[in-house]
């Protein structure tokens, strides 16, 4: 391919570089802001060699080019002389963007499925504490027990849940990665953790950690999963592999969570808890500052352990605590910051979700409105910390105390009482109402609410179709083909290929197999119907360069290969070799497309059942 | 209930395009429409269950009809066959 050539007709068809108002690249598309689209001549692009397509979406101008568009994107910056310090700043944003965002957007869409168990959950915490507060309840009563446990459970074993979701999304078996965060909450373990002894594996060391109602550790234990599964099942013959993979998966796995995860986990806490506690000591309002802001940030990553013992520690030696008060701060700032979203968005799911997180919040409970609102949409969470710090600020400024180990929050507010206490109803009212304003007015972007829509239509716990082959993700509406573009077929997804197996997007039976090999008929185990077809009018090679590896009615797994095909001959024979994944029975679904543009062993479509209304 | 039998003369048999278009003149009526080859039948109005019977050129298959507008739907039918050049 001839970069140069092809970015000077890009360059010369997109209306000259007078059109352009901004340019930047993706992993496979060049995107452009164009003055005037109109000026630029579609068609002709699109017949452009080493132009896949030309995708208008999101108010872009993109072209499709596939992996080498970061040559032809600079060969257009050169050619146009786009200021380089803009573009590369651009394009590294995106990418750096991109690490945070994605790891941001893991983690929340871990916990989206069951956000609403969760805020239910959280509301029976909250209600109770409020009950006990009242004096209507008592913490030794049966009634209060069992319903503590209704509602604490979920967050308790928190692991475990979000075990469940990421392995779904990292397309790891989901009952293993549920085992290995069971075993992390198992009760001796935890015993073993609350009294500090160190446990030995096979001589090792293995720091105590409390792994409940903890986040990265098992996001983590799941990711590394997704690589060692793979592995493991290469090595074991189909026969065994249903239950060798599991017994390795967990022999391994277990272990290796407890001696890396925790004793990384246990050192940053110390290192924090020390260093916060050091500098209450000389400068409280700084102290308060810190805890103030990143006291939820220190949650999410389960750093926030061994604050406990020294704040209980201080309560055994002084009798009080002085960072307890500042959390509360913390705490109502995730409050205010969900009111600020609840005033705001017009989304009834968000208002929902962010009216109960305001509850929940007051209570002390803030996961979720941390997982479902705040993190998700990163402005407000960032509002919360501002206000947080400032809140906090003002409450080490009056040198609050607490005088008893609770949960910060609304309630809790008893437990300040005396000098100090004007700083806390002062510095938690400024965290909450200074959240709530600056979500307001500050915490929503355009794009973010973009990017809102279709996370929350990952909500469902829909079936997910994955990439059957790697390469360049094109919307069905584009490829070169007219029956399949106009989605007269049903909707789908096409991908031009950079190999030559296919795989089973879907676990199902094979439905339909051509003796020309070049088209497969699914239909997965919950009904899907897919029709995968490799390339355009490729039914004319009459079976030449494809070679079908299954047989009519055989069941399939996700990733089984089921076609082969010499991608190179195809496409020196003249053909066009874009491969179109079809769902034949796309009316009775909620189709999501992914947002990605690179297919490797990720979902590309995602169905929800349509209910009938 | 009406049937009618045609003799494939497409090259690549009942495939995509054709299949499609086949598919989506069958689903605007009502009656039940079935195809049937090699004493295989399948839902005409499904493409999964078109292609799936893998009908070749030369094959002879037998389209059946059964409802109110039947007549109708196997007149567009046999249309369709003929304008996509399936059958004669």
């Amino acid at each position: 391919m001839n970069y140069e050539e092809i970015a000077a007709k890009i360059l010369k068809n997109i209306g000259g570089k007078e059109n352009i108002n901004t340019a930047w690249h993706c992993a496979t598309r060049l995107r452009f802001k164009l003055l005037d689209e109109n000026k630029a001549k579609t068609e002709t692009i699109e017949n452009i060699p080493g132009v896949i397509t030309v995708v208008k979406s999101a108010g872009q101008y993109q072209i499709v080019i596939g992996n080498s568009v970061g040559k032809v994107f600079d060969s257009l910056a050169d050619q146009a002389g786009l200021e380089n310090k803009e573009n590369q700043a651009a394009s590294t944003n995106e990418k750096k963007d991109s690490l945070v965002n994605r790891f941001i957007a893991f983690i929340s869409g871990t916990f989206t499925p069951f956000l609403g168990a969760m805020a239910g959950a959280g509301i029976l915490k909250g209600l109770l504490a409020l009950l006990v507060a009242l004096g209507w309840l008592k913490t030794t009563s049966g009634t209060y027990e069992i319903w503590y446990a209704a509602g604490d459970a979920l967050f308790n074993f928190l692991p475990i849940f979000l075990a469940f979701t990421a392995a779904k999304r990292l397309r790891v078996n989901q009952f293993v990665a549920v085992a290995l965060a069971a075993a992390l909450v198992y009760p001796t373990l935890v015993t073993v953790a609350t009294k500090s002894q160190t446990l030995h594996f096979l001589g090792v060391p293995v720091v105590p950690t409390t792994y409940t109602s903890s986040v990265i550790p098992i996001l983590l234990a799941v990711w590394v999963l997704s690589y060692l599964q793979p592995i493991l099942d290469r090595i074991f013959p189909d026969a065994i592999r249903n239950i060798f993979t599991p017994l390795f998966s967990l022999i391994i796995m277990v272990p290796l969570t407890l001696i890396v995860v925790g004793p990384i986990g246990s050192g940053i806490s110390n290192l924090l808890a020390n260093a916060v506690s050091g500098v209450y000591n000389f400068a409280p309002i700084i102290a308060g500052i810190i805890m103030g802001a990143f006291w939820q940030v220190f949650v999410i990553f389960g750093v926030h352990w061994t604050f406990v013992p020294v704040m209980m520690n201080n309560i055994a030696k002084m009798g009080y605590d002085p960072l307890l008060p500042i959390l509360a701060a913390a705490v109502l700032s995730q409050a205010g910051a969900a009111l600020g979203v609840f005033l705001k968005t017009k989304d009834e799911k968000q208002k929902t979700l962010a009216g109960s997180g305001v509850v929940t919040g007051i209570f002390g409970i803030t996961e979720p409105i941390i997982y479902g609102i705040t993190l998700k949409m990163k402005r407000p969470f960032v509002c919360a910390v501002i206000a947080g710090g400032l809140g906090g600020a003002i409450i080490g400024a009056f040198k609050a105390k607490a005088s008893s180990f609770t949960l910060p929050s609304l309630l809790a507010l008893p437990t300040y009482l005396g000098k100090g206490f004007i700083g806390v109803i002062i510095g938690i009212s400024v965290a909450f109402v200074l959240a709530a304003i600056l979500t307001y007015f500050f915490g929503f972007e355009k794009s973010s609410s973009q990017a809102t829509v279709s996370d929350q239509n990952l909500s469902q716990t829909g079936e997910l179709v994955t990439a059957p082959v790697t390469g360049t993700i094109i919307p069905l509406t584009s490829v070169h083909d007219q029956v399949f573009a106009s989605e007269a077929m049903g909707k789908g997804i096409a991908i031009v290929p950079t190999d030559g197996t296919l795989k089973s997007p879907v676990a199902g039976t094979v439905s339909a197999v051509y003796p020309t090999g070049h088209a497969i008929g699914l239909i997965s185990d919950s009904g899907i119907e897919v029709l995968l077809h490799i390339g355009i009018d490729t039914v004319k090679l009459n079976g030449k360069y494809f070679k079908t590896l299954v047989k009519k009615e055989q069941h399939v797994t996700v990733n089984q290969e089921l076609i082969k095909f010499d991608l190179e001959k195809i496409k020196q024979a003249g053909y066009d070799p874009t491969i179109m994944l079809v769902i034949t029975n796309s009316k009775q679904y909620q189709i999501t497309a992914t947002q990605e543009t690179v297919a490797k062993n990720n979902w590309l479509l995602q169905l929800d059942t349509k209910h009938d209304h | 209930m009406e049937k009618k039998n045609f003799h494939i003369i497409a090259e690549t048999g009942i495939h995509a395009r054709p299949a499609t278009l086949l598919v989506q003149a069958a689903s605007k009526y009502n009656s039940d429409i079935t195809l049937t080859f090699n004493d295989k039948s399948v839902n005409l109005k499904s493409i999964m269950g078109v292609m799936s019977l893998g009908v070749g050129q030369n094959a002879d298959v037998t389209i059946t009809a059964d409802g109110e507008d039947e007549t109708d739907a196997l007149a567009a039918i046999s249309d369709a066959m003929k304008k996509e050049g399936l059958a004669e």
